[in-house]
């Protein structure tokens, strides 16, 4: 077993007392803004750039991880509790476990939850272990011209797959791309769209657009819909946080059908954890022996689904690490982590820079034991979380937030660029464009560029290596796929309809 | 068909309109693009000819949508709030190299909070400057970063 000597040696960089502590800050970290509502893992990460430009890439790369990992944990609790859930992946489990709550059941509610969420996170660690460095293998043979077609499928599968709509998730993509673009051309030296300021010449920080489509535009949307639905109570812990024999029967098949549908999605390019936890509801509401409860507070439709999300987490990582490929806004701003400490992921990560790789998987399965302990025992204190007035939660926010941009480059531009991208932000959630695509279009973006180029260069400009090579022509006809399969669908739904008529 | 159509949605509109601006925008500013060796086509002019040409056909797609009145309803909402949190970071972009960056601060923090509906702005206004003053200290005395500053840091 090649994988457990490298895991094995990964754990023993994973306990060094420097990273355990950098670990440990990110579980609290990612915990917290799981559980605060209007800010998320995504931005916490993208906020934290700036700060740990300076450190130990293992130890700040194991800190995002653990936001990641925390992120969902927390935002259960946000779920169970207050009924408006922290983190979009956490959507369905309010649907349950805030009943349960108010049924005087929110201890065995957030049990199942946070033991849920270790299972899950456990088991899908270990195949992040075990796909990852194979994953890694195969992928060495890919050309530049398989890694852009492999980026188009992550195009259009985080943005036009899985959305409500096709277009506006395309047309968020199209944006993000665009903000791509900005700043100096890397193969030529040629500026684009900079119009001759030169704060614009590095490009948009990625944390100045992290800041601006999920601080600035959520603090927006959510205060411009203030009171129209109303505040929400917290619920108080009642019940025995110890589940009892009863519901430990009823939640082991959840968590490991949550986990069986998170990690595969997570994993594939298809965009989010809350497709999974969407997955995850509906099977276990069809595979309930009383069906009749769900919707009044059934453990099932909490354990499930948050297995689920907690097991996609460990998925988007495969393709991640592997590929250098983000399927999710996090994983897109982690990405944005590895590269300012000049590691690029994908498959030769696992040779050129093993130990890092192997000691952040290894630091997985301590995040995950830290989060049980931080999130059952402890979850009194992060519900205290909940009782900070809205006006100075979102205010304090946004001064965070701001400061992070400053941080991360002391020009006025920058905050100009906020406002103006804050407005637009606010402006897409009004008229429900996604925010996802944009940041992985505007990461993702420039590489996919460099890849074309590349495989055009080498190919002196014939356009047909993209179809004659067999791994990029079968990658090609899974985007076209994921784009059109929806609409034929659509068309074939529609033309019943018609029938109908 | 027809029996079916919606009445035109003049802010979708007004979005795909302002999709083909972008668009126009950014091809034009791909035939800016000057290199001097190498094939042009195949350079630093393809991404904005790609991307504005995707932006192109996105905005005219948004335009139909809009006349034919297919995007989903919205909620009524405040603007008056928007408002506030965008004249919020206006002032910290205004005041952060005059007054300073802890005034600033607590300028942006008092106009969210009075978006968030709070009514003591006193108050928030020294909530505000209390947290701007420790994150300058932990910036600038622990960190050893810079942050752009003004008036009130030179007491500092």
């Amino acid at each position: 077993m090649e994988t457990l000597s490298l895991l094995l040696n990964g754990l023993s960089i994973a306990i060094q007392p420097a990273n355990l502590l950098f670990a440990l800050v990110g579980v609290v970290l990612g915990t917290a803004v799981g559980v605060l509502p209007g800010i998320g893992p995504a931005m916490t990460v993208a906020l934290l750039l700036p700060v740990t430009f300076k450190m130990d890439p293992a130890g700040s790369l194991i800190m995002f991880a653990g936001i990641y990992y925390g992120g969902m944990y927390g935002g259960s609790t946000t779920s169970i509790l207050l009924n408006t859930p922290g983190e979009s992946a956490s959507i369905v489990t309010a649907m349950e476990g805030n009943k349960m709550a108010r049924a005087g059941r929110g201890g065995p509610a957030l049990a199942t939850a946070a033991i849920g969420s270790f299972v899950a996170g456990t088991i899908a660690t270990a195949l992040l272990a075990i796909f990852a460095p194979w994953l890694a293998e195969v992928a060495i043979a890919f050309g530049p011209e398989d890694y852009f077609a492999l980026m188009v499928v992550a195009f259009i599968t985080v943005s036009a797959t899985f959305g409500s709509s096709r277009l506006r998730g395309l047309t968020s993509l199209a944006i993000g791309l665009t903000l791509g673009i900005v700043g100096i051309d890397k193969l030529t030296g040629q500026p684009r769209l900079s119009f001759g300021v030169p704060d614009l010449l590095d490009g948009l920080e990625v944390t100045t657009v992290a800041v601006a489509m999920f601080a600035v535009g959520e603090a927006m949307a959510v205060a411009a819909q203030r009171g129209k639905e109303g505040e929400g109570t917290v619920e108080a812990i009642r019940g025995s946080l110890w589940m009892t024999a009863e519901d430990w029967r009823r939640s082991w098949k959840p968590w490991l059908r949550g986990t069986a549908f998170g990690f595969p999605i997570g994993a594939l390019p298809a965009g989010g954890a809350e497709i999974p936890t969407f997955l995850s509801y509906a099977a276990e509401k069809r595979l309930a022996t009383n069906p009749e409860e769900f919707g009044h507070g059934a453990i099932e439709g909490v354990a499930g689904p948050e297995a689920a999300n907690n097991a996609s987490a460990a998925g988007t990582l495969v393709p991640l690490l592997t590929l250098g490929i983000p399927t999710s806004a996090t994983a897109a701003i982690m990405l944005a982590g590895f590269q300012q400490y000049n590691l690029q992921p994908g498959p030769l990560l696992f040779v050129t820079s093993a130990d890092v790789v192997w000691g952040l998987i290894a630091s997985l399965f301590i995040a995950n034991v830290m989060l049980i302990v931080l999130n059952l025992p402890l979850v009194g204190l992060w519900v205290r979380l909940l009782s900070i007035p809205r006006p100075w939660l979102y205010g304090g926010i946004l001064v965070f937030a701001t400061v992070g941009v400053l941080a991360a480059k002391a020009s006025l531009v920058e905050l100009g660029v906020v406002l103006a991208l804050g407005l637009m932000a606010y402006g897409m959630r009004r008229f429900d464009y996604p925010i996802a695509p944009v940041v992985v279009g505007m990461i993702l973006g420039p590489m996919a560029e460099t890849q074309l180029r590349r495989a055009l260069q080498i190919s002196n400009g014939d356009a047909s290596v993209l179809v004659t090579s067999p791994i990029s022509a079968t990658l090609l006809a899974v985007a076209v796929l994921a784009l059109l399969g929806p609409m034929l669908w659509a068309r074939l739904g529609w033309s019943m309809k018609a029938d109908e008529d | 068909m027809d029996v079916d159509r919606k009445r035109p949605d003049r802010p979708v509109v007004v979005i795909g309109a302002a999709l083909l601006a972008i668009a126009a925008v950014v091809v034009w500013q791909g035939f800016q693009v000057r290199a001097s060796f190498g094939s042009q086509a195949l350079g630093p002019q393809m991404m904005p000819f790609l991307v504005g040409g995707f932006l192109a056909v996105l905005g005219a797609l948004t335009v139909v949508a809009g006349l034919r009145g297919e995007a989903p309803a919205r909620d009524p909402d405040e603007p008056v709030a928007v408002v506030w949190i965008a004249g919020g970071i206006a002032a910290m972009l205004l005041l952060i190299k005059t007054a300073g960056f802890i005034p600033a601060c607590a300028v942006l923090f008092a106009a969210t909070a009075r978006a968030f509906g709070s009514t003591r702005p006193a108050v928030d206004l020294a909530i505000g400057a209390a947290m701007a003053i420790v994150i300058f200290v932990f910036f600038a005395k622990v960190l050893g970063l810079s942050l752009p500053s003004g008036l009130a840091e030179s007491w500092f």
